[in-house]
């Protein structure tokens, strides 16, 4: 199984060791931080769970077990914020992984914030949700 | 089936258009020809008549110019009400276009981006440097598209520039400026408007241009949209509304004629934030923080162009500092705190 970016309705990008993903669907944005914007870098390659892991063991200090809870735990829920799908592993070739580094930093558990406060304009339909005395961006009042 | 009706009809939409507007054009007796630039591109509006010269020329007037020659991007615009001139579709709902939400994948793909704006009965077509706008009449127009009129095809088409209108203020001098960022009333208008008659060129206060190398800001509309509290409390610095008796929860709009740049290079990235009762002042932030500000309500207020378009708010935020303007009771001392950003 390998997992991707949903690409046809979030874009994201990589910035001072933080990703800020917006869901151009719902509306909503994320902030990944920690060990997260490392596994993020790789679903952007379809990477599988075990290469991620594998990812993580070459950049952080850590055992892997810890690794591995951290990288199911975000990976489903990354994929129930619709941000990530898993596809089949279609025999495409391995993920390029990142050479293991002299040494390594310590390991952060990846953190996802969530963040819903542009979303109402977004999913408002703009027929049947708007004010109609207000017009838009004002919401039906009931 | 019904996706390939969609798709034939919508190659030949903005074909379509035009031979509409030359109808119009022919009804309202001639064509009005206006032109303005952004930086160094020239935009030519041709109006079928006047029926919408001055809702959509009021907010543009600072970049007017007197330019000859073919313009980089033309712009014919018509309006029914007073040419009788309807828009070629009748189904305007089945057309697949933006309708400042999510772009669905069938509109990603096709050539000519469509806005239809159903509430406000308006429908502008981009196809390369050829553009068509049409409203049903331009006296009806609410205040929020006279203060930004043909945001969504100036939007697309200055990113096919290399420019990006984003969701934010802008002031600054020769020298340089700060972008104002974030969501609707978390202050950018009062930081903005509080630099009139300072130091601080005012280029406006929720849609501004920015170009890359070096980071600039351009000026798109001089307009400014003001809640009544604030009107009040900023009442010195204003003209008179151009909306003077506005719908209990309009803001006021205002055309600001004084105080205005049309330019300047970006030296920070501020992010106001109302302060109940305390002082102006500035705290640095990460570029992260910035971005977050910056990036959601202008990609999802201007659909269309989301990934080159956040790509280039990154590098903007990555470029240039960034900082949390705390905005105290004293706004006239936001110039000064601008300033002093501006001389580090």
């Amino acid at each position: 199984m390998r997992f991707k970016v949903e690409s046809d309705h979030v874009v994201s990008e990589a910035i001072d060791g933080e990703v800020v993903a917006i869901d151009l669907a719902s509306g909503y944005y994320f902030s990944l931080t920690g060990a997260g914007v490392e596994v993020w870098r790789l679903v952007e390659q379809s990477a599988t769970h075990d290469e991620i892991v594998e990812g993580l063991m070459r950049r952080y200090q850590g055992n892997r077990a810890d690794m591995t809870d951290a990288v199911h735990q975000l990976l489903d829920q990354l994929q129930r914020a619709r941000l990530v799908i898993s596809v089949e592993d279609d025999g495409a070739p391995a993920t390029v992984l990142p050479a293991a580094v002299a040494e390594c930093i310590p390991f952060v558990p990846p953190q996802l914030e969530t963040y819903t406060d542009m979303s109402e304009i977004i999913r408002m339909d703009p027929i049947h949700d708007v004010d109609p005395e207000l017009g838009w961006p004002h919401p039906r009042s009931s | 089936m019904k996706a390939t009706a969609a798709v034939s009809r919508r190659t030949s939409l903005i074909a379509d258009a035009r031979r509409s507007y030359e109808l119009a054009a022919t009804a309202a007796g001639g064509v009005i020809d206006w032109r303005f630039a952004i930086d160094d591109l020239a935009v030519g509006l041709r109006f079928a008549g006047m029926g919408l010269v001055t809702t959509i020329t009021q907010a543009l007037a600072h970049l007017r110019t007197t330019g000859t020659g073919p313009a980089d991007l033309e712009i014919s615009l018509w309006d029914s009400a007073s040419t009788g001139v309807p828009f070629p579709v009748e189904d305007r709902l089945n057309l697949p276009a933006w309708r400042r939400r999510a772009p669905s994948r069938d509109v990603q793909h096709c050539d000519e981006r469509i806005m239809h704006q159903p509430y406000e009965d308006s429908l502008g077509v981009l196809a390369g440097s050829q553009a068509v706008y049409w409203a049903a009449s331009g006296a009806d127009a609410p205040f929020y598209e006279r203060s930004a009129p043909l945001l969504h095809l100036l939007h697309w088409w200055l990113g096919d520039h290399n420019r990006l209108v984003v969701h934010g203020g802008a002031v600054g001098r020769p020298d340089g400026g700060v972008l104002l960022a974030g969501t609707s009333g978390s202050g950018k208008t009062t930081a903005a408007l509080s630099c009139l008659g300072s130091n601080l060129g005012y280029a406006g206060d929720d849609y501004v241009v920015i170009g890359a190398n070096p980071p600039r800001a351009f000026s798109l509309y001089r307009s400014a949209k003001v809640d009544r509290l604030h009107s009040r409390r900023l009442a010195s610095l204003l003209p008179g509304a151009a909306n003077p008796d506005p719908r209990p929860d309009d803001k006021a709009l205002y055309f600001i004629d004084r105080g205005l740049a049309l330019g300047f290079p970006l030296r920070a990235v501020l992010l106001p934030q109302l302060v109940e009762g305390g002082v102006t002042r500035i705290i640095p932030t990460s570029p992260a923080h910035a971005l977050t500000r910056l990036a959601p309500s202008t990609i999802l207020q201007l659909p269309g162009i989301g990934s080159a378009a956040l790509t280039s708010m990154r590098i903007l935020c990555e470029t240039v500092p960034a900082y949390i303007l705390e905005l105290g009771g004293d706004i006239d001392t936001i110039p000064s705190v601008i300033n002093r950003v501006l001389e580090r």
